[in-house]
């Protein structure tokens, strides 16, 4: 008996090995457990033939291996309910693709503003905003840019009813804060400014601007070398160098332009940086007094600095994008491949 | 501004390599913008820099050779002009008034009698032509020569046909006319200035000069004019006028009043020598208000401290001086010096600051963090909302989109009939006249685009600002919109493909309130108006409406171009930003387990499921932690205006166990409630 209970439990291991789907396990059930000649009920039914002397035993074998077919049949019943799909597939396809919800792509602007953002939260700057829609006062003329003044050609300027503009910089948000808040001041602005300029691979009449101010006691020109240098290598590579070259801004004096050695040739001059190995970056200066008078803050006690870059022109040499055009067009070939 | 490296070495010893000037003055402020030419022939190289528009002084050789000259230490060799005193007095040709004096500091003339108009020498014509101009005629040639070597611009007149030799400086008359060199002609008005004869004007000031007075062939006799024009009145004269010449961008930015002479006598010795004629003396030189020494003071202990290095006060002294700076007292704490009549740019200290800076280099100042107390807050909470707002749109399975501000009125009005949209006074074209109202059209463009190009859908969203009118400026608000048109993305190969639908849109409204921690969000859909270019529910919260959701009109599609169903949503987050992001903090687990009930309901198309179930949970006398909708179903074994609703009740008491007595009889109080309300149980 003990014999043919342990043949009868490889039989139907084979048995339930080879039963791929549901009504395979369905089969089996009946084949086994079948209440009329299912193999373990004709086994049970034949325990009455054993001599008393071995019933017990023979029983006990019987009992595990009728314990060990349920079991068996029960798990594969509902390993199969839980999964129908692999149910249907034999064999098993894994090669097919999973089931999830693909996230939307971020977009790139906003990837390069969040890092920038990052460096200077580092640093200790607050982040700042301000409106779109601003005053003459605020992007001009508190910006020592008075009326007729030729630097208001380089920023060819929307007019916008009731005497308002569209910003052309981020800067009037330094002002905006210089009147709000007393030194120590250590701010960015980031937003969108807007330049009548026609819309080419270069040029868009709306792109976005980080806009930094530090003003308190003891802020040197050195200081303003210190912080470019340090956001350049934290947002486009770790070794670039910086050069600051003496420029024009009405907003402040002395001002600079600030270069990078070009992030492609590491400075031996390519086609990216037109031969000088170094790429322009944006602007910057100390706060001219005049700034600093429009707004009530004393310039013999206070000094500061400022700068200005854009962000698209940082998206387009880290990510390598060479038409501007692509940020405003929101096509999903584009967007996908910056998946954040 | 172009350069010619022969040219400026009339007046400065220049280095061998033309690179190492570039690279010097480029560090200096004036940066190289182009290089043609090499070394085997110097004198053919021509340099292009950029000159800013503080620096007037330097967009001329002379002006250039000077800042060379400061910045390598060597002599400058200005052009002397040798003119024999006729005792031929200018007033015996010509005479000049100042009508508007505060328009014109400084009017000089003097006449050149007798010339013979002819081609230029070669020289003249080969320096003019080097740098791009066009040679014209001898007279012409000199006097723009001149202003390309001093910076100052200089008209020559015929003086046969300047009305009685009178010369008149004064605003234009209304109605007056002139024909300028160009051949245009121009209607005046009285904020330009114009110089006139006895009868009209003849030139606009400091602009361009008139046609009936230009020098021609028959040309005897020459006025040359060399005056100072106030910039604003030049500007807004070429402004209104649409004109920009090489006179007005000089004299906008500022010419050198004390260069009037010098280039008035360098242009008429010059004339006198290439066209003939006899140079008058002594000549007219109004200047009614001559300008006051300008004295600027300069603490080199300031400079080196704003500096952060410190050049050391010599040196600040020598290049003050270099750059013909007239020391006139030096304290040792202080140098108070004169400042040239042409540095136009030099007002205070820290203008002398910039020019100790530019000349000893930025490159020797050290790069240094500022030592600061850190910021107080470092980002504003509505940033943070506005990223969480960001991020709940992404895991959505939207990417994000950044669209214009400007926009066209008319695809607007189609989202927000009610709000006129505030007008742009100078747009660059008509589709981008008007600061948009809606984030729907951009959005509806970019669908579109990515249509068109293919693609079996598309899922965008942006978070942006709208501008609706303010009382005094434009209502700046921040809004978040989507949509969703094609395949939808969440298709899986198990479930077959499916096309985007409402619920779609509907689900990012619900993931954005979620992140937000929107409480009480509604979807009015008793509230869609008639006729709307988004069909669909009003979305709201706490009772005010906030946005809306819905299907884009077939008639607003078309206008986009666009052939397939676009689900749409947008939201005013303003609102949604201002409220406290949630301040989370631990619920106790319960102890016992919940007690879960399926439903089965037929329900009646009138009664909304959320009414129902806001009903159903009113008249549940036991708490229900959650109601799920499972399933719905419409069509046979149905009756017609119902649907059959599987819900799923969870109830939860967290002090007790729940007896199976007490979740039957909170089960029969529900089932009665939707009974109440039309529904009944399924089945029964």
């Amino acid at each position: 008996m003990q014999e043919r209970v342990r043949d009868l439990r490889r039989a139907f291991d084979a048995d339930l090995a080879a039963a791929g789907d549901a009504p395979a396990v369905a089969g089996l059930r009946a084949r086994w457990l079948g209440r009329k000649d299912g193999l373990l009920t004709v086994l049970l039914r034949d325990l009455r033939d054993v001599p008393p002397a071995e019933r017990a035993g023979a029983g006990q074998a019987v009992n595990a291996l009728k314990q060990h077919v349920e079991q068996a049949l029960e798990e594969a019943a509902a390993a199969q309910a839980s999964s129908p799909v692999t149910a249907s597939l034999v064999p098993l396809e894994m090669s097919l693709p999973g089931r999830r919800l693909p996230p939307g792509a971020p977009h790139p602007l906003a990837q390069v503003r969040a890092r920038i953002e990052a460096t200077f939260l580092a640093m200790g700057f607050a982040l700042e905003v301000g409106p779109e829609v601003e005053s003459d006062r605020y992007n001009f003329t508190a910006l020592n840019i008075p009326p007729h003044h030729p630097a208001r050609d380089a920023q060819d300027t929307f007019y916008v009813e009731g005497g308002l503009l569209l910003r052309t910089h981020t800067s009037p948000v330094q002002i905006r804060t210089m009147e709000r808040q007393r030194p120590p001041i250590r701010i960015v602005a980031i937003g969108k400014v807007f330049r009548r300029d026609p819309f080419d691979a270069t040029h868009s009449p709306m792109f976005h601007q980080v806009e930094g101010l530090v003003v308190a006691e003891g802020i040197a020109f050195s200081h303003l070398k210190g912080t470019l240098e340090r956001f350049c290598r934290q947002v486009l590579r770790e070794d670039v160098r910086l050069r600051l070259r003496p420029s024009y801004f009405p907003f402040v004096e002395p001002g600079a332009e600030y270069d990078v050695s070009c992030i492609f040739c590491t400075g031996t001059g390519c086609g990216r940086c037109k031969g000088s190995g170094w790429i322009e970056l944006g602007g910057a200066g100390m706060v001219h007094p005049a700034v600093f008078e429009q707004v009530g803050i004393d310039p013999e006690r206070y000094t500061g600095f400022a700068f200005g870059l854009g962000i698209e022109r940082i998206a387009m040499l880290t990510l390598g994008i060479d038409d501007i055009r692509l940020f405003f067009e929101n096509d999903l070939r584009f967007l996908g491949q910056f998946p954040g | 501004m172009k350069f010619s490296h022969g040219w400026l070495r009339d007046y400065v010893d220049l280095p061998d390599d033309p690179r190492e000037i570039g690279r010097r003055l480029t560090a200096a402020g004036i940066p190289l913008e182009g290089i043609e030419g090499d070394a085997t022939d110097p004198a053919g190289i021509v340099y292009d820099f950029d000159i800013f528009g503080n620096r007037p002084d330097c967009m001329n050789h002379v002006g250039l050779a000077r800042e060379i000259a400061a910045l390598f230490g060597v002599p400058l060799r200005r052009p002397a002009s040798d003119l024999k005193n006729t005792g031929d007095a200018t007033t015996q040709h010509a005479t000049v008034a100042i009508a508007s004096p505060q328009r014109c500091r400084r009017y000089a003339a003097r006449s050149v009698l007798g010339v013979r108009i002819g081609p230029s020498p070669d020289w003249l014509r080969r320096r003019l032509e080097q740098l791009g101009h066009r040679s014209i005629n001898n007279v012409v040639d000199a006097t723009n020569f001149v202003l390309w070597e001093q910076g100052q611009p200089l008209h020559p007149f015929d003086l046969d046909r300047v009305e009685k030799g009178r010369i008149v400086v004064r605003e234009a008359r209304p109605g007056e006319s002139l024909v300028t060199l160009d051949g245009v002609a121009r209607r005046l008005s009285p904020e330009i200035l114009v110089i006139a004869d006895a009868h009209r004007p003849i030139a606009l000031a400091g602009i361009m000069g008139g046609q009936s007075s230009e020098i021609r062939d028959g040309t005897k006799n020459v006025l040359i004019e060399s005056a100072w024009f106030d910039p604003v009145t030049v500007r807004r004269g070429a402004k209104s006028l649409g004109m920009h010449t090489d006179a007005s961008h000089r004299f906008e930015r500022g010419v050198d009043p004390e260069g009037v002479l010098p280039a008035l006598d360098r242009a008429a010795a010059l004339v006198a020598a290439i066209a003939g004629g006899r140079v008058s003396d002594p000549p007219i030189d109004l200047h009614p208000e001559p300008e006051p020494a300008r004295m600027a003071t300069l603490r080199p202990g300031r400079a080196a401290a704003l500096l952060g290095s410190d050049p050391g006060r010599e040196r600040m002294r020598v290049i003050l001086e270099r750059l013909e700076f007239v020391l006139t007292e030096d304290t040792g704490e202080r140098l108070t010096v004169r400042v040239p009549s042409f540095r136009r740019d030099i007002e205070r200290e820290v203008d002398l600051i910039e020019e100790v800076a530019r000349h000893s280099g930025y490159d020797a100042i050290p790069s240094l963090l500022p030592r600061l107390d850190p910021a107080e807050a470092g980002r504003p909470a509505v940033l943070a909302r506005l990223d969480d707002a960001r991020r709940a749109l992404l895991q959505a399975g939207y990417s994000e989109a950044v669209n214009f501000d400007l926009a066209e009125a008319e695809d607007c009005r189609a989202f927000e009939p009610a709000i006129r949209p505030v007008v742009i006074e100078n747009p660059l074209q008509s589709q981008a006249a008007s600061l948009r109202t809606t984030l729907l059209p951009g959005l509806l463009r970019n669908v579109a685009h990515n249509l068109n190009r293919g693609l079996p859908g598309a899922q965008l969203f942006e978070v942006g600002s709208v501008f609706h009118p303010g009382k005094e400026r434009p209502d700046e608000r921040t809004r978040a919109a989507a949509v969703v048109a094609g395949r939808s993305p969440a298709s899986h190969w198990s479930a077959g493909r499916r096309e985007a639908d409402l619920f779609d849109a509907k689900g990012a409204v619900e993931s954005l309130a979620a992140a937000l921690n929107v409480s009480r969000l509604r979807f009015a859909s008793d509230r869609i108006a008639a006729g709307a270019a988004l069909a669909g529910p009003a979305i709201a919260s706490d009772g005010l409406t906030r946005g809306r959701l819905g299907e884009v009109a077939p008639e607003v599609l078309r206008r986009f171009e666009i052939d397939r169903p676009v689900y749409a949503f947008e939201v005013d987050l303003d609102d949604w930003l201002a409220a406290r992001s949630a301040e989370r903090t631990f619920r106790p687990l319960p102890r016992v387990p919940a007690v879960r009930r399926d439903l089965a309901l037929v329900v009646p198309d009138r009664l909304t499921i959320e009414e129902m179930e806001e009903a159903m949970r009113r008249a549940s006398p036991l708490p229900v932690a959650e109601m799920t909708v499972f399933d719905r179903y419409r069509g046979k074994g149905v009756p017609a205006g119902h649907a059959s609703v599987a819900l799923q009740l969870v109830f939860q008491d967290p002090g007790r166990t729940l007896e199976a007595e007490a979740v039957q009889k909170a089960v029969e109080a529900i089932v009665a409630e939707a009974e109440r309300h039309g529904a009944r149980l399924r089945g029964a």
